[in-house]
């Protein structure tokens, strides 16, 4: 048994026993759900929550052009001027849960990013995307891929990795193609004649890196921290090596990755067995401290694209014969902020500022579809929700990030009660 | 005069038991020691002479601590050390200095990196000079190279040095308070009237976050509507307990442009953005008055004044030294040691020279492992090279720098140009090896993954190929890596003298050629050779091998 499996273990065990802060037990944990795949679609910089999810009235908001359509049991903001919203849930709200009134008790970016997607405070601990890659996809060439901007991996860093802002790690993948190649910079000095490593040759490097690791473990590398480093070692080389049999799959260098061209190569990573994680990012300038109009826009974009995904994952072919992709993945869309109700500074530049209550949304495998979980009040605060069940509740809790991240681990397959200790679990959105 | 003991203390303890603290914990030998402490100050191995010489006599190793501390790499070190703390070396093109004018010729690279330079230059000529550490916070000055000289139209001589030069619009006397590059990293929303910058600076300099807390947000209150705001931050409670000493701190930053800055739409040079008439106009929107948690503190000069007398500036620093040095979370680190390092270094009158290396000499720095399970959990025994300590440690030993060149324009503007593949993350390699980009990925990752993984094997490659074709063509007294035996050589009595030398050279192992430790790296040769029937390929392999090994990587 390896170490952090070991600790893993101890922190279930720990778990098991948990007391609530108040002395009251808490519920006991669900049984774990079948292991799904999972995207992550990062709306980094704060949407707008009136643009689509959570519509409000204009008495209590600035709210922007539309009509609030219902689409089964979902009420959605909708406009022609921001087609790709409606055409998203026209074709997919029976499989999507809305979210609203997550808290994130913070009003900056950088703090409320890591609450959203780690559930924790602390910036030493996995996203919710690292830990379902490294507890459900561990034996992948790249459990956690990183496309977008923003990710936290913690302890499981060695099973996580980023293509890079130019897609650089095709470069790496295929280090003998390097050489000045339109869009990528030519190694200087060039090579000399002589070829990359052949197979046979990295074979022996492998060798040599398992001796040197070896002797390690009988030294300083024997225990804890140090085993560790030295396990991600070893570890590294393997998951390179299977990386480079992939290349195919990581496309070409160019320019910083599109959202778009990230949604292909997610579904090209999970269909072909690279990674079982993999976080995207629209790469939109959402903080519209001005010009919040350009939420339109970006909601139209946002959307379009979470189209294209769930289409893609439609059509691709699942683990389990005669199954699809979107029959055992789950895509999180969420934001670390949503926008102030009412516009500030003047037209046609007014903006909104941070707002530390946002919705999220989840699609796809096991998720209860066509349903709204959680609540805000007209002045788009919180309203407490039984847990259980979602639903407003005056005596019920706020809902904070660390329930729904918990939710989401929990949805995905994993035991939210070994990262996640003491949290309550909110996985209503989950069957 | 606890420091002057350091050095007898470290050299005569090395590898004994520790007086205090964990009674499981091994230290390293002082070979090992020396490894570390030049990797962690200059992110160079030792030379042959100095491993011997530590070996002959332990006591050597403080006085080659202090030949390090004066060598330009821990130049290097000073600037990558404070822009983990301050976030400063970003690559976007939004935050660019246009390619006008004097900057028409001149890389991405070149722009991102003097423009964002220009206060750890600062820093780094304080500590350097061994001044004291306070004026980076107080400095008349600041530093330029001619890009730098050319956005501010600042004096400059020939060549692209740096160079010491005052702000020629007389801005106040205060450091890196004043530098554009600070506040262009750190720009201010239009609403947040310089918040953001004032937590920037507490939290760099005081280790004081105003953001570590929770914010409950009352939602009646508008947080678009500023009157509203300015009414909040007063009187609601939740609000006022951090914006009574944020917003007088913020009130300094008036001066300095907030909202979009449009860098990269500059008409023309010089350009700056600041501007001295607007400092008071605090009072036009937060009406709050400059102050310094409380203190009267007259102007930014004022300002830096009050953080250099501030203890909380010290230890701050000691924090940010140790976290850096040891690859140990601030959260982690033993309250006591940051105690004992800050007296050390108000001692030294503010000497950074002199916190560094009673961290590099001290017990904490030279843990190689701990024998107790639990203990052993969070015993950092390895460190792990930084992108840039890579690249200089390749280097170093192999004349070899892993350049990349493109004629390729960003976003249609400035030239990739010429490019550090290890210190660069628009088109290098530095965050997939493990790197900051200070922007989206503000923490190195102290492991090994399958992407540094391959940054390092292709360096390694890269920087093998270079010196075997250089070493082989050259006479033996300028060669650079292979100087024990001829290279064309394929005896196990040849091979294994070069082995021994590399051990030493790259993995800070001095042993003899006939020594079991070398069995592996001859092994490695052996079946390179027998794959190619060719030495210098055999000799590439071996080094790639070498280079790229746990004993190369971590420290």
């Amino acid at each position: 048994m390896r170490r952090r499996e070991l600790l893993q273990l101890l922190g279930a065990a720990a778990g098991a026993y948990a007391i609530a802060p108040h002395g009251r037990a808490l519920a006991q944990q669900p049984s774990p759900r079948p292991p799904k795949r999972l995207v992550l679609v990062f709306v980094t910089g704060g949407w707008d929550a009136v643009y689509a999810l959570d519509p409000k009235d204009a008495s209590h908001a600035s709210v922007p052009a539309g009509t609030v359509q219902a689409f089964e049991g979902l009420d959605v903001l909708v406009d022609p001027s921001r087609p790709g919203v409606g055409a998203f849930f026209t074709k997919y709200a029976g499989i999507s849960a809305v979210v609203k009134g997550i808290c994130t008790d913070a009003i900056n970016h950088n703090e409320c990013q890591r609450r959203i997607a780690t559930g924790t405070r602390e910036e030493t601990k996995p996203d919710f995307g690292a830990v379902v890659a490294h507890d459900l996809g561990n034996a992948l060439p790249l459990p956690y891929l990183i496309l977008g901007d923003t990710a936290w991996t913690g302890p499981y860093a060695v099973s996580s990795g980023r293509v890079g802002a130019t897609n650089q790690i095709v470069d790496l993948l295929d280090p003998s193609a390097q050489g000045g190649t339109q869009g990528r910079p030519s190694v200087l000095p060039p090579p000399q004649g002589i070829g990359w490593l052949s197979d046979q040759e990295t074979a022996l490097l492998r060798s040599y890196a398992q001796a040197s690791v070896d002797r390690a473990h009988a030294t300083r590398g024997a225990l804890g921290y140090n085993r560790a480093r030295v396990d991600d070692f070893l570890e590294a080389i393997d998951r390179a090596a299977q990386l480079r049999t992939l290349r195919a799959g990581f496309g070409t260098r160019g320019d910083a990755l599109a959202y778009r061209s990230q949604i292909a190569l997610a579904l090209d990573a999970l269909q072909q067995g690279i990674s079982h994680a993999v976080m995207v990012s629209t790469g939109l300038l959402w903080d519209t401290h001005s010009d919040n109009w350009l939420q339109a826009g970006f909601h139209d974009q946002l959307f379009a694209g979470l189209t294209a995904l769930v289409d893609g994952l439609a059509a691709r072919p699942g683990l389990a014969t005669g199954t699809t992709m979107l029959d055992d993945t789950v895509v999180a869309v969420f934001s670390e902020l949503s926008r102030t109700p009412y516009l500030g500074g003047d037209d046609p530049h007014a903006g909104k500022g941070h707002w530390p209550v946002t919705p999220a949304l989840v699609i796809g495998a096991g998720v209860k579809g066509g349903k709204t979980f959680g609540a805000t009040d007209d002045n788009s605060g919180s309203l407490p929700i039984d847990l259980a069940t979602g639903q407003p509740d005056p005596s019920g809790t706020t809902l904070l990030y660390s329930h729904f991240v918990a939710g989401m681990l929990s949805l995905c397959g994993v035991d939210p009660g070994v990262h996640l200790p003491n949290v309550p679990v909110f996985d209503a959105f989950a069957v | 005069m606890r420091w002057a003991l350091l050095p007898v203390i470290a050299a005569c303890a090395a590898h004994d038991p520790p007086a205090t603290g964990s009674r499981t914990v091994t230290y390293l030998t002082p070979t090992e020691h020396l490894v570390r402490a030049s990797m962690a100050l200059r992110g160079v191995r030792p030379s042959l002479a100095e491993l011997q010489a530590v070996a002959k006599d332990p006591g050597q190793l403080p006085h080659l601590v202090d030949t390090y501390l004066d060598s330009p790499e821990f130049g290097d070190t000073i600037r990558d050390l404070h822009n983990e703390v301050l976030l400063l070396r970003v690559q976007r093109p939004e935050l660019t200095p246009s390619n006008a004018g004097p900057l028409g010729n001149r890389s991405f690279g070149e722009v991102t990196r003097s423009y964002f330079d220009e206060p750890l230059r600062l820093i780094e000529d304080v500590v350097m000079n061994d001044r004291p550490y306070t004026e980076i916070v107080t400095a008349d000055y600041t530093m330029a190279d001619d890009i730098v000289a050319a956005i501010y139209g600042m004096p400059h001589g020939p060549g692209s040095d740096w160079e010491r030069v005052a702000w020629p619009d007389g801005r106040p006397a205060a450091g890196i308070l004043v530098s554009d590059a600070f506040h262009a990293r750190y720009r201010s929303a239009g609403f947040n009237y310089h918040r953001g910058r004032a937590n920037a600076v507490a939290r760099s300099m005081l280790c004081h976050d105003f953001l570590d807390g929770d914010v409950i947000i009352d939602p009646t209150v508008n947080l678009a509507d500023p009157n509203v705001v300015a009414n909040a931050v007063v009187q609601n409670p939740s609000c006022a307990a951090c914006h009574q000493t944020l917003d007088p701190l913020a009130s300094y930053f008036f001066g300095y442009q907030q909202g979009v800055l449009n860098l990269d739409a500059i008409g023309g040079y010089p350009f700056t953005i600041y501007d001295a008439t607007q400092t008071n106009d605090w009072f036009l929107t937060t009406d709050r008055p400059p102050s310094y948690f409380g203190q009267d503190a007259v102007g930014l000069d004022g300002l830096g004044k009050a953080i250099a007398a501030d203890p909380r500036f010290t230890r701050c620093a000691a924090i940010h030294f140790a976290s850096y040095l040891t690859e140990v979370d601030p959260a982690n680190l033993s309250p006591a040691w940051i105690a004992q390092l800050q007296a050390v270094f108000e001692q030294h009158h503010d000497s950074a020279k002199q916190l560094a290396r009673a961290i590099v000499l001290s017990d904490p720095f030279r843990i190689a492992s701990d024998s107790d399970p639990t203990d052993a959990e969070t015993a950092v025994g390895y460190q792990k090279a930084r992108p840039a300590q890579l690249s200089r440690m390749l280097y170093a030993l192999t004349g070899y720098r892993w350049l990349g060149q493109s004629n390729q324009r960003v976003v249609g503007e400035w030239p990739i140009g010429t490019i550090d593949l290890l210190d660069d993350d628009y088109s290098g390699f530095r965050v997939l090896g493990g790197g900051i980009d200070s922007f989206l990925v503000t923490e190195p990752v102290f492991t090994m993954n399958a992407t540094s993984s391959m940054v390092t094997r292709v360096a390694a490659f890269s920087a093998a190929q270079f010196v075997v074709d250089h070493d082989a063509s050259v006479p033996l007294a300028q060669r650079t890596l292979l100087t024990a035996a001829d290279p064309a050589a394929t005896d196990e009595g040849s091979v294994r003298a070069e082995l021994a030398e590399l051990h030493a050279r790259i993995f800070g192992e001095l042993v003899d050629p006939s020594d079991p430790e070398l069995d592996a790296s001859y092994a490695l040769y052996q079946g390179a050779l027998a794959a190619s029937g060719d030495a210098r390929r055999a000799w590439v392999v071996t080094l790639t091998g070498m280079l790229s090994d746990l004993k190369a990587v971590y420290y």
